[in-house]
């Protein structure tokens, strides 16, 4: 058995961080990467935009996970075990013990800490409502990216799109210029869940048509999948029959969504919020269980991985301090807001008094001419006129902790 | 007078610019940032942007690569038919160039992973 002070469970942009951020804290740590590689996706997203923020250039995916295993691999208390598949995390009168399968052997690590890092998992055909036959040629986007990029495969010459994530958006470029057709990309919603810049980028560069308040209603094929129906939607999002086409198409990519990769941790009962379809955690990215930690996109699905990177690197210097019992604690407040936000991230804040803290939300669709706020003890403690805030964008806020009183209440107040 | 309508893809904010010609001067409004105004400039003169794809391996590893600086959006085309043809690289490491001076653009193409399959 190998002890240590944190277990990192994902050896992707969160636990890359996260293990930097509990080597600042002094404590030591061991990374568990069910790849045999460490850097996630990220060694499947070749495109560029990557690290703006982090280190202030554009940079690709491969790249941008290459600047962080060069960090982990310059800290002097960072293991990490590769082709290790977690299966199990219980309690011990130490902490936790984190168990994986390590090729034909089994890794046992006790921790007083465990960071979840798992990032999360494409939605698959399962989850949206597909009817017909089952044929060969449907793929996520995620896993067609992975056959392209990393296996050098094809995976088919005449493709259509459902979903207008950003994955999704940037397979079509990807297919494009793999000499594939993208025969249209068909969005059940009105607007787009991907970036702008990448349905300028991938989209409108390579004139391939993106359909919104449509989508796919039906496959067909035997063996391999030989089209598609597709049908607008009306504003209950059904769709209208009497408008059916259908589109010969030899493979069909799903780009409509993610999931928090979450189910290690089901046992423990967390504090379960349904709208990241993911655990609360406090400023440290504490769950409701202590000691137990979760960052990145395993917590909420982010859009940057400089954001990612950034809340595994303060989880990782939580946990540390966790595990050394120097983590500062408080009187807990739990955080509020209107609605036009959905969900804050963190969920809770403690009045220690001195710093500051970050907030992340997502707002319940786009709005203009907007001023976020936060108040605390009847007082506006942070304001910040926001042009544009849309649904798919993240918004970040930063507070100075001194001026938290018994209450902090977040609101957008939309002028227009 | 000239004028584009378009969205910055420097950063993910993805600004909406409006790009005009006034007097011989090219002006940029939208933007939130110098990049913005840059970028603005670019797409109405010279548009360009950067390319990244793979190389295939004769033993089945893939190469991700990609324009070390922008290319000229209209050379895209021609730029990924180089890098696919280029002569097959021996141990190929991480950061090493895979097409010196593409087309002449003065931009080198480079490795940026090295997937064993």
């Amino acid at each position: 058995m190998i002890k240590t002070d944190v277990v990192i469970i994902g050896g992707g942009p969160c636990g890359l961080a996260a293990a930097c951020g509990v080597e600042k804290s002094g404590a030591k740590c061991v990374i568990l990467e069910r790849d045999e590689r460490l850097g996630g996706i990220l060694n499947q997203c070749i495109h560029n935009g990557f690290g703006l923020h982090v280190f202030n250039e554009e940079l690709t995916g491969p790249e941008y996970a290459h600047r962080w295993i060069d960090k982990v691999n310059e800290c002097k208390n960072v293991k990490y075990y590769l082709n290790s598949f977690v299966y199990m995390i219980e309690c011990t009168p130490n902490g936790y013990l984190v168990s994986a399968y390590n090729d034909e052997d089994l890794i046992e690590v006790e921790a007083k800490a465990v960071i979840l890092a798992l990032g999360c998992r494409e939605k698959p055909a399962g989850s949206v409502q597909l009817l017909g036959t089952r044929p060969s040629g449907i793929f996520t986007a995620g896993c067609a990216q992975k056959l392209i990029n990393i296996e050098g495969k094809s995976v088919g010459k005449r493709v259509v799109i459902l979903g207008s994530g950003d994955i999704g958006l940037i397979m079509a470029r990807r297919l494009t210029c793999e000499g594939a057709t993208v025969l249209g990309i068909y969005e059940i919603m009105p607007q787009s869940g991907g970036l702008a810049r990448n349905i300028t980028q991938c989209v409108k560069d390579f004139n391939i048509p993106l359909n919104l308040s449509t989508t796919v209603t039906r496959v067909e094929g035997d063996k391999r999948l030989t089209g598609v129906y597709v049908a607008p939607v009306d504003q209950k999002l059904q769709p209208v029959a009497e408008l059916e086409k259908f589109i010969p198409c030899d493979t069909l990519l799903l780009s409509v969504g993610l999931l928090p990769e979450i189910e290690i941790a089901n046992d423990f009962q967390l504090e379960f919020n349904p709208t990241t379809n993911s655990y609360c955690v406090d400023e440290y990215f504490q769950t409701s269980k202590t000691g137990l930690f979760c960052a990145g996109n395993v917590l909420h699905v982010n859009d940057l991985v400089d954001n990612v990177s950034r809340e595994g690197q303060h989880a990782g210097e939580c946990a540390g301090l966790y595990a050394l019992g120097k983590l500062p604690t408080a009187e807990k407040v739990e955080i509020t807001f209107d609605d036009h936000i959905k969900y804050t991230a963190p969920k809770y804040i403690y009045k220690t008094g001195a710093g500051e803290v970050q907030v992340s939300f997502r707002v319940n669709k786009n709005y203009r001419r907007t001023i976020i706020r936060a108040i605390s003890g009847g007082v506006e403690i942070s304001r910040r006129p926001a042009p544009v805030v849309t649904a798919g964008e993240m918004q970040t806020v930063t507070i100075d902790k001194s001026k938290i009183q018994e209450d902090l209440h977040f609101e957008i107040q939309v002028l227009e | 007078m000239k004028k584009l309508e378009t969205i910055c893809i420097r950063c993910p904010i993805g600004c909406h610019l409006v790009v005009t010609e006034q007097n011989g001067e090219v002006v940029v409004t939208g933007n939130r940032c110098p990049r913005g105004a840059e970028y603005g400039k670019q797409e109405f003169t010279r548009p360009m942007r950067t390319v990244t794809t793979i190389y295939k391996m004769s033993n089945g590893d893939t190469l991700s690569v990609r324009t070390k600086g922008d290319i000229e959006k209209s050379k895209y085309w021609d730029v990924i038919k180089t890098i696919k043809s280029a002569p097959e690289p021996k141990n190929p490491q991480f950061g090493d160039v895979l097409v010196h001076n593409i087309l002449d653009s003065g931009v080198d193409v480079i490795i940026t992973a090295v997937n064993k399959n």
